[in-house]
């Protein structure tokens, strides 16, 4: 009686752990995509963390009352490519933050435009992921978006 | 009786030969002892015109009690010639590093000195293209404005928009919100293939135009940087570091017209053949992220202060 018992706690046990993880997003480890992503192949330089998130914000015109957190990787000036990961502060914020990352990519697109002409098709093609429920923004300009992984290869493009 | 009065006569002619000797005796020794007295106060001495009639003490004479020290009366005045003019010391401005401000030479770049630390760019402004952006982003500097853009050159300056708090505003728009203290330019590298005299001018105007909305502010030209001799090869004749030291050459000539700091930052990143070290760059123009903290430890070592002081110089 007593192993049975034990038997459906610990089975009950292992349910609830495995509900549990199953509730976590796909995106809450914003460290761990950003680093699957930077090892597949997909940008053609070493993207490098931007430590002034003050200035980030203030070029990408966010308001700091709708991010809760941030991580920006930029190319440090030979080409456009990009991943940043902004997570909203509340789920009412995640139109304003999506439409900042798609904002971006116009204004890169606007300034590549006549001084560098390679870098538009990878603007052309740039992702905006939206993910509601870990309020999660990430926006990726790659060289070669094949190479992405699949989480976020098969992303909506941020100019559609 | 004649005799008597000729002999009478002989004394008395003697007796005035005897005088008249014993008076030039007296007269000799007088003089001897003026000779050999001449700081005596009772004794007038010809002052030479301008020179202090007062005897200076000294620690063979004792200076006297003021009841035993009448007062001298020079025998000459002193000519009443006018006072001499003071000529004024020119004022020195010393920076930081003891360097004088006044005796700066515009037309040498800013030489190295004791590193100054992060508040030296509290009111700071950067202008300049992508290597400026990739500076804005990766050097570490904090609390200062950058007015960047990757296509920015002297050509289109005036009319390029960039990412101001977050709002895309014409640069010179951006510049003119806020007066600043110090201003970096570093502008170039989207010009290597316009004429050196094009690049002159047009470069000189922009110095103008700058100094036209921001009056008080030190300007600061930052030489182009190296490019990696691969990039040389790969992009092009005209893209290579003779043609960048050419044009830092005008960059320097304009440093000392408009009375600019130059920064050699051409120096700073140059290895032992003038090229951009292959490590250093991604695509052999741009600098990877650890380069822009580099660039900084150079501004910071080749810093200029005070530089108010230095416009204070410039005025005389």
């Amino acid at each position: 009686m007593n192993r049975l018992r034990k038997a459906i706690l610990t089975a009950l046990a292992l349910a609830l752990i495995l509900t549990l993880s199953s509730c976590a997003g796909k995106f809450d480890d914003p460290q761990k995509i950003i680093d699957d992503a930077l090892a597949s192949g997909a940008f053609s330089e070493t993207l490098e963390p931007v430590e002034n998130a003050e200035l980030m914000y203030s070029n990408f015109g966010l308001n700091s009352s709708m991010v809760e957190s941030a991580i920006f990787y930029m190319s440090s000036g030979a080409t456009s490519e990009t991943i940043v990961y902004l997570k909203a502060k509340a789920s009412e914020s995640m139109y304003s933050v999506a439409l900042v990352a798609k904002a971006r990519v116009v204004t890169l697109k606007n300034s590549e435009s006549g001084y560098r002409p390679e870098e538009i098709p990878k603007l052309d093609n740039a992702r905006v992921i939206e993910d509601s429920k870990s309020r999660v923004v990430i926006l990726i300009v790659a060289n070669d978006y094949s190479k992405l992984p699949e989480v976020l290869r098969d992303a909506p493009l941020a100019l559609e | 009786m004649n005799r008597s009065k000729r002999r009478a006569r002989l004394g008395l002619g003697i007796v005035l030969y005897i005088l008249l000797g014993l008076l030039a005796i007296a007269a000799i020794f007088i003089f001897i002892y003026v000779l050999r007295h001449p700081s005596d106060p009772t004794t007038p001495i010809a002052v030479p015109s301008g020179a202090s009639a007062s005897p200076s003490p000294s620690s063979e004479s004792p200076s006297p009690t003021a009841e035993e020290t009448p007062e001298p009366t020079p025998t000459v005045e002193p000519s009443p010639t006018e006072p001499p003019t003071p000529t004024p010391e020119p004022a020195r401005f010393i920076d930081g590093f003891g360097r004088d401000v006044l005796d700066f030479d515009y037309g040498q770049p800013v030489p190295e000195a004791e590193p100054v630390g992060d508040d030296f760019f509290t009111d700071t402004a950067f202008i300049g293209n992508s290597l400026t952006e990739g500076f804005m982003l990766y050097s570490g500097l904090t609390g200062v404005d950058g007015f960047a853009a990757k296509s920015v050159s002297v050509r289109n300056i005036e009319t390029v928009h960039v990412v101001f708090n977050g709002d895309v505003i014409n640069l010179m728009d951006a510049l003119a919100l806020k007066q600043y203290g110090k201003i970096f330019i570093f502008l170039g590298i989207n010009e290597i293939s316009m004429k050196i005299a094009e690049i002159h001018d047009a470069y000189g105007q922009v110095i103008d135009d700058i100094q036209a909305l921001q009056p008080d502010a030190s300007i600061y030209i930052q030489a182009i940087t190296p490019v990696t001799a691969a990039a040389a090869k790969d992009k092009g004749a005209i893209f290579n570091n003779d043609r960048i030291r050419e044009i830092n050459a005008q960059l320097l000539l304009l440093s000392w017209e408009k009375k600019c700091f130059y920064i050699d930052t051409f120096e700073a990143f140059a290895d032992e053949r003038g090229n951009l070290p292959a490590i250093a760059s991604f695509d052999g123009v741009h600098l990877t992220a650890n380069y822009y903290k580099t660039w900084l430890a150079y501004l910071k070592s080749h810093a200029i202060d005070k530089t108010d002081y230095g416009r204070k110089a410039d005025l005389q």
